[in-house]
């Protein structure tokens, strides 16, 4: 054994390839700094691309807003035939429905990211059902839009059959019908992200709460949600950015009016209007420059919820991963 | 070695497919393309005609976008790489003024109409019911709000086993910018100039008292069927094509009551001048017969062309306003009256190559 080894140390080194000795070539070298600057030019391309979206639709919407010194906000009446283009409906609109879409896809996106997460199934069913939910965020959204047209409208009215008074509120398209819809869109972004938050919780955590004799109830209530849930927080701001900015579904479904009596209305069967549908409604036949800024105005309008809600939402996420980077190691 | 294999199979496709194609082009080295952008409403037909034209002159091609009436007006107007644009609704003096003043001129040509029908759910209710015009504005101003309200029941006089039932009134009506809401509104405000015409009044969009914006004529079709109560209005095919759907007999200007049909509206457009803009509309026809709410739909052309663009359109043009002409019918559309396809010919031909 030892005379074995010993002949092993008294050899000369075997031959290392060449390649790791060699100096890097010209090319490679100039290769290197051409890949570098290439990332470095395409990644501020993005910064560059966001800043100069928000001045372009701020450069068209400000005669606008010039002319109207800001009435758009306050107003409630849209009527291009007048010039009158109030968006206080659309950006309630907007965040209502996203926040009723949030209360129904969040509560059950983060139920299903727990019973995902914490081995409740064996793997393989695990897997599967994690791909089917992440499935949903593929389906284009003019489908979930004639999907909530052809089933979830009617199933709603079959529902509220039993509740006459409020049937007879009911439009069909509406803030219910929408909502529904979104919470649905928006399953797999709270699930994938409250998922990922669940996993990262360190085992050692878990173990210590079984040592202790907690239940796995016990375990999953007292443990893992609360040392999760800036996470699973973060998962549901971002789902809000994404349930704020859905078109397509929300122009087909939420009834793109608003109760003349009681614009701002809080009753989820009657219908409403959201800021990107009504772009998407009024865009393409758009043709009036005062139009066309109030337009724009809407669309920065919209930018700007949408961004701050990321950007909340991406700090709480990086402050979560943060905190759990002394327990993990 | 799949991937090379892959290759040499793309690359041999890619010879053949060129090598095909390429007698069709070698014939066609005067080849023409002309883009137009424009209205929904009409894509069906132009894309017959485009494609039937092709046919029969292989050389030229003729791309038709319908990405909507408003799109049509603002890239006819300012891109310059669209040749001709379509619209439903004429353009109005400032929107012609702004294409001259980029040293263009143009003209409109009325190129076919459509009627627009009021189309209803109500159980128990035979296809024709009957609205006058007062029931009508009532009902889009929200005045009328019940289906058994006595302005209904008037109207529906001659029919005394009709069953109204107490239903709410549901309004659905188009949320996005359409031609069909400029005709629809335009008859409204025509038949009622004081209430409608100063309170909502006419446009592509407008603020509507009642009812809830569904997308598209698919969108308020879907809407009406699948909830009892409700009424709205869309282009004839929408209606015409579901048997679950009734459409309204209108009354019209005469007072007499007319159900929606291609026979019927032709006779709305019949009798109709055509003026010297070619900015042609009927918001109100006088004739006995006729159905009182049609839309014309625009094709937007310069009046000058480099020569062989020009050619080809004109050609293009004259064959949609004869021969083209007879597909109308067969398609939900209605065909020019003579006289007015007459005109417009006449206007074609005055573009300059």
């Amino acid at each position: 054994m030892s005379e074995t080894s010993s002949s092993v140390v008294e050899s000369p080194p075997r031959e290392l390839p060449p390649m790791v000795y060699r100096e890097p070539t010209l090319s490679e070298r100039f290769f290197d700094r051409f890949f570098r600057g290439l990332t470095w030019g395409l990644a501020w391309m993005t910064v560059v691309l966001v800043v100069g979206m928000v001045v372009l639709i701020s450069v068209d919407a400000w005669p606008t807003l010039r002319d109207s010194g800001g009435r758009e906000f306050y107003s409630v009446v849209w009527d291009a035939n007048r010039n009158e283009f109030g968006i206080l409906t659309h950006i309630w609109g907007t965040l209502y429905s996203s926040l009723l879409a949030l209360l129904l896809g969040g509560t059950l996106g983060v139920a299903v990211a727990i019973f995902i997460a914490e081995d409740f199934l064996p793997s393989k069913i695990r897997l599967f059902l994690k791909n089917l939910i992440e499935l949903l965020a593929a389906i284009p959204s003019v489908i979930y839009g004639l999907w909530g047209i052809h089933v979830v409208i009617p199933a709603l009215r079959a529902g509220l059959h039993y509740f006459p008074s409020l049937l007879a509120d009911f439009s069909g398209p509406s803030m219910l019908s929408a909502s529904l819809v979104l919470a649905i869109m928006i399953l797999p972004t709270v699930t994938a992200l409250s998922r990922d938050a669940l996993e990262s919780v360190p085992p050692r955590l878990r173990e210590g709460a079984y040592g202790l004799g907690a239940t796995r109830w016990e375990t999953i209530r007292k443990i893992v949600l609360p040392t999760a849930c800036t996470g699973i927080l973060g998962a549901i701001i971002l789902a809000f950015g994404r349930a704020l900015g859905e078109t397509m579904a929300l122009a087909m479904l939420v009834g793109n009016s608003t109760a003349r009596d009681n614009p701002l209305s809080f009753n989820p069967l009657l219908p409403g209007q959201t800021l990107a549908a009504l772009l998407a409604n009024n865009f393409p036949e758009a043709s009036d420059p005062l139009q066309v800024g109030a337009l724009m105005m809407a669309a920065l309008v919209l930018l700007l919820i949408t961004l701050v809600v990321n950007l909340f939402g991406a700090l709480i996420i990086w402050r979560a991963s943060a905190q759990f980077q002394g327990l993990r190691s | 070695m799949p991937a090379r294999r892959i290759f040499a199979f793309l690359v041999l496709s890619l010879t053949l497919v060129g090598s095909a194609a390429s007698p069709g082009c070698s014939g066609g080295s005067n080849a023409v393309d002309l883009q137009g952008v424009g209205a929904t409403f009409p894509n069906p037909l132009y894309q017959k005609w485009f494609g039937d034209f092709h046919s029969a002159h292989p050389e030229v091609r003729i791309n038709y976008d319908p990405q909507g009436s408003g799109a049509g007006v603002k890239q006819f107007t300012d891109n310059p790489e669209i040749d001709f644009g379509a619209s439903d609704a004429p353009l109005s003096d400032e929107e012609i003024a702004k294409v001259r003043s980029k040293g263009r001129d143009l003209f409109m040509l009325p190129m076919t109409a459509g009627p627009v029908v009021v189309t209803y759910n109500v159980p128990n209710v035979p296809r024709d019911l009957k609205l006058s015009r007062k029931a009508l504005l009532g009902i889009f101003l929200g005045k009328i709000t019940n289906w058994n309200d006595p302005a209904i029941r008037e109207s529906n006089k001659d029919n005394p086993n009709l069953n109204l039932p107490d239903l709410k009134i549901s309004v659905v009506r188009r949320s996005d910018g359409s031609g069909t809401t400029y005709a629809f509104t335009r008859h409204l405000s025509a038949i009622d100039p004081d209430g409608w015409g100063k309170g909502p009044g006419f446009g592509k969009a407008v603020n509507w008292p009642v009812g809830t914006g569904s997308k598209g004529n698919d969108g308020v079709t879907a809407q009406v069927k699948q909830n009892e109560g409700s009424i709205g209005y869309v282009e004839l095919s929408y209606a015409a094509r579901d048997e679950k759907l009734g459409m309204i007999t209108l009354e019209n200007h005469a007072g007499q009551y007319i159900k929606p049909s291609l026979k019927s509206a032709q006779v709305a457009i019949d009798g109709v001048k055509l003026p010297e803009d070619m900015r042609v509309s009927v918001p109100d026809p006088e004739a006995k017969d006729a159905y009182p709410i049609v839309s014309f739909t625009w094709i937007l052309v310069n009046k000058n062309y480099p020569p062989a663009k020009g050619k080809a359109l004109k050609d293009v043009l004259k064959y949609c306003l004869t021969d083209g002409q007879k597909q109308c019918e067969g398609m939900d559309y209605l065909r020019l009256p003579a006289d007015v396809a007459r005109q417009v010919l006449q206007a074609v031909e005055a573009i300059q190559p």
